[in-house]
């Protein structure tokens, strides 16, 4: 039985939304942090090394953003949403394995201002990523 | 010859004196896929490989113009065999493969050769026998290769380095004085039909016809092609609906993993000095260096089925096959050993959206000697958080058993590969330089190249150190502490003696390197520019340059 590692929070403002390849964003006052689910970093492994963006980066959605390296492989990261970069988690130069303790709270990757909150619509809701990942591991 | 070097990074090096990539291969059948010609070089015989540069047969083309008469796939499927008659042969069963048609023609036939004929084209068509026409100096319509010959047979000619046997004249069937002739361009096109797909749409076609698997080998040396080679198929195959283990060896060039840092990693001088290449590549993993006694082996597949063990124990398994005394083993580190000690593979991946390709490398004749010594970096005092290479003891198969050649493991493994995935066993030849076939390709490859890649991509680094300059009759210890961001030096302190440089060229010097490529050659620029506006003092200009030459050996 699939047991997340740690639970998403969904406090007013802060929905946690997912997109297929496994990143979430949540948004509050406009600013989405955005990271990789429990499900992704277990696929992952040990990230070693994360390659993120300069702050000011303006990014469509699915645009390529970054990378994360793990023993499995160099992965790259997509973004969910269309936003300019505003804050890097610098945590992760010297601590990269946040991402796999911690990816819903001190693992999140950088944080983007929202470009077009329509596209938050297109994006799953937590039961429908808990949904899909299912399927996906049968 | 079992001493393995010193302790050595991951890194294989291979003789510069191993034989060309491209001499025949002892069971397989390779064919050179080409956008501009139907595919297949050869198809005399399905079992001998060819090598590019003797001129080749060509199947007859046309003008990408004319219409295809059929649906593609489906007779892109039933392509027939190499050697056989120009008649689809009905459905493949088992594994796909690649759709490259055979050589039209089986029929042994004259001419009606006409003393306007030239000599070229009655030569090839006495080899019509079982293939086709040999390639000529001069087109078949008497004309030597101009503008008014098809792009198609152009680009043809030009991949393969010799000249088209004949043009089609204007858009229609030739009107040439040999019948036979035109007769293998009718046969061989209901055979290419893929190829007018290919020209309509290039990407699609040649690597999305064949279902299952597909082998391809590169016939250049050139580390930044194959890269380049990696990430077209990367970024444009649908590998839903087939698989591909690529091939391919490079001449001397050192590879870092995607977040390696080159000053960290490898002799950056010496590279220079011996015009090896220095490359990113865009998986993770370390550092390895190559020339041809390395192969290096790319399987490529969805996401999904993304395997590395899996992988590697193919190789295992092709390698003792092929000499069963051979003590090879897969490690949970994904290397492979020889006699449970020696490192002889190295791997690195990366993951797609929907596909991944795991690539590792494989030691047959590597020249140790240079590997271990570009691998030694000499840069001290570098502080990042860029991934590091694991050294490791390494050994060449050939060392253990010197019947093996680079060419014979290449092969046991495409085999095996083909075995394992019920495909042919048909190698196909691929050009990296190739745009048709691989559009965009060229692109790709100069990207690789640039400085902003191969050294800006590198993790922010710091370097802290102390030059020792023997200046006179003493030392001066200069502490020196750069930061470095994207390549380029975003923080530098230099702590020289008082007075040891007049203030001001001091503080040139330091704001000229802000903001400049953490380069020798960038900066031995600025140096010389800032000596240029230094006032004329033999003593001052010693200090310089004992200076600069020091901090550019840092670099």
């Amino acid at each position: 039985m699939w047991a997340p590692r740690s639970i998403s929070s969904t406090r007013r403002g802060r929905a946690r939304k997912f997109t297929d390849k496994h990143e979430w964003v949540s948004v509050e006052n406009g600013i989405g942090t955005v990271g990789i689910s429990d499900f992704a970093q277990e696929a992952l492994g040990d990230v070693v090394y994360c390659s993120l963006p300069e702050v000011g980066t303006k990014l469509s959605k699915h645009d390529e953003f970054g990378a994360l390296e793990s023993v499995k492989a160099a992965s790259e990261l997509y973004s969910p949403l269309s936003g300019e970069v505003t804050e890097i988690n610098a945590a992760l130069a010297d601590n990269p394995g946040l991402v796999n303790k911690s990816c819903y709270q001190d693992g999140w990757l950088i944080k983007m201002t929202v470009a077009n909150s329509a596209e938050l619509d297109e994006l799953m809701t937590e039961d429908a990523y808990e949904k899909y990942i299912k399927s996906i591991e049968d | 010859m079992s001493h393995c070097g010193p302790f050595q990074r991951e890194q294989f090096c291979d003789s510069v004196t191993r034989p060309s990539l491209l001499s025949p291969a002892p069971s397989f059948a390779r064919r050179r896929a080409c956008a501009g010609t139907g595919g297949t070089l050869d198809s005399r015989s399905a079992r001998t490989a060819h090598s590019p540069t003797t001129p080749q047969p060509s199947p007859a083309a046309r003008r990408a113009q004319r219409p295809p008469p059929a649906p593609l796939t489906r007779e892109a499927e039933n392509a027939p065999e190499a050697a056989g008659s120009g008649e689809p042969t009905g459905t493949r069963t088992g594994g796909g493969r690649a759709p490259l048609p055979a050589a039209p023609g089986t029929a042994r036939s004259s001419c009606s050769e006409a003393p306007g004929c030239p000599e070229s084209c009655r030569q090839g068509l006495s080899g019509i026998a079982g293939g086709a026409p040999r390639l000529g100096p001069a087109c078949c319509c008497g004309k030597s290769m101009s503008a008014s010959c098809p792009p198609l047979i152009r680009h043809f000619s030009s991949v393969t380095g010799a000249p088209a046997a004949f043009s089609v004249s204007g858009a229609g069937i030739p009107s040439i004085c040999c019948p036979v002739i035109k007769n293998m361009v009718l046969q061989s096109l209901k055979n290419c039909l893929w190829l007018s797909c290919v020209l309509r749409t290039p990407k699609a076609c040649f690597w999305s016809t064949a279902s299952g698997g597909l082998i391809i080998q590169s016939v250049s040396n050139d580390v930044y092609q194959n890269l380049a080679v990696e990430d077209w198929i990367h970024d444009h195959m649908d590998l839903e609906k087939q698989h591909v283990l690529f091939l391919w060896r490079n001449s001397p060039a050192v590879v870092i993993g995607r977040h390696q840092n080159p000053w960290q990693e490898c002799n950056l001088r010496l590279l220079r000095q011996k015009n090896i290449k220095l490359a990113r590549r865009r998986s993770g993993g370390g550092t390895v260096y190559h020339d041809l006694g390395n192969i290096n082996l790319t399987f490529f597949t969805t996401r999904k089925k993304y395997e590395r063990m899996e992988n590697l124990k193919l190789i295992v398994k092709a390698l003792k096959a092929l000499r069963p005394q051979l003590d090879v083993h897969v490690t949970d580190r994904y290397d492979i050993l020889l006699d449970r000690q020696y490192k002889i593979s190295g791997t690195a991946a990366k993951l797609g959206r929907t596909s991944a390709y795991h690539h590792c490398t494989l030691l047959c004749n590597a020249d140790k000697f240079v590997l271990s010594s570009v691998l030694r970096s000499p840069y001290k005092g570098l502080k990042s958080n860029a991934t590091p290479s694991v050294p490791a003891s390494v050994k060449n198969l050939f060392e253990e058993d010197p019947s093996l050649t680079s060419e014979i493991l290449l092969d046991a493994i495409a085999k095996e590969y083909a075995v394992q995935h019920q495909m042919d066993h048909h190698i196909t030849l691929i050009n990296p330089a190739d745009e048709t076939l691989l559009p965009g390709i060229s692109n790709k490859a100069k990207e690789l190249q640039t400085w902003e890649w191969v050294y800006g991509k590198t993790p922010k680094f710091s370097v802290s150190t102390c030059l020792n300059m023997a200046y006179k009759d003493s030392v001066v210890d200069v502490k020196v502490n750069m930061d470095v961001k994207h390549g380029r030096i975003e923080v530098c302190n230099i702590d020289l003696p008082e007075q040891w440089l007049p203030p001001r060229l001091y503080s040139e010097l330091v704001k000229g390197l802000i903001g400049s490529k953490f380069c020798p050659n960038e900066t031995t620029t600025l140096v010389t520019t800032l000596l240029r506006v230094c006032p004329q003092d033999d003593e001052l200009h010693s200090r310089w340059n004992l200076l600069c030459e020091n901090m550019i050996r840092l670099m």
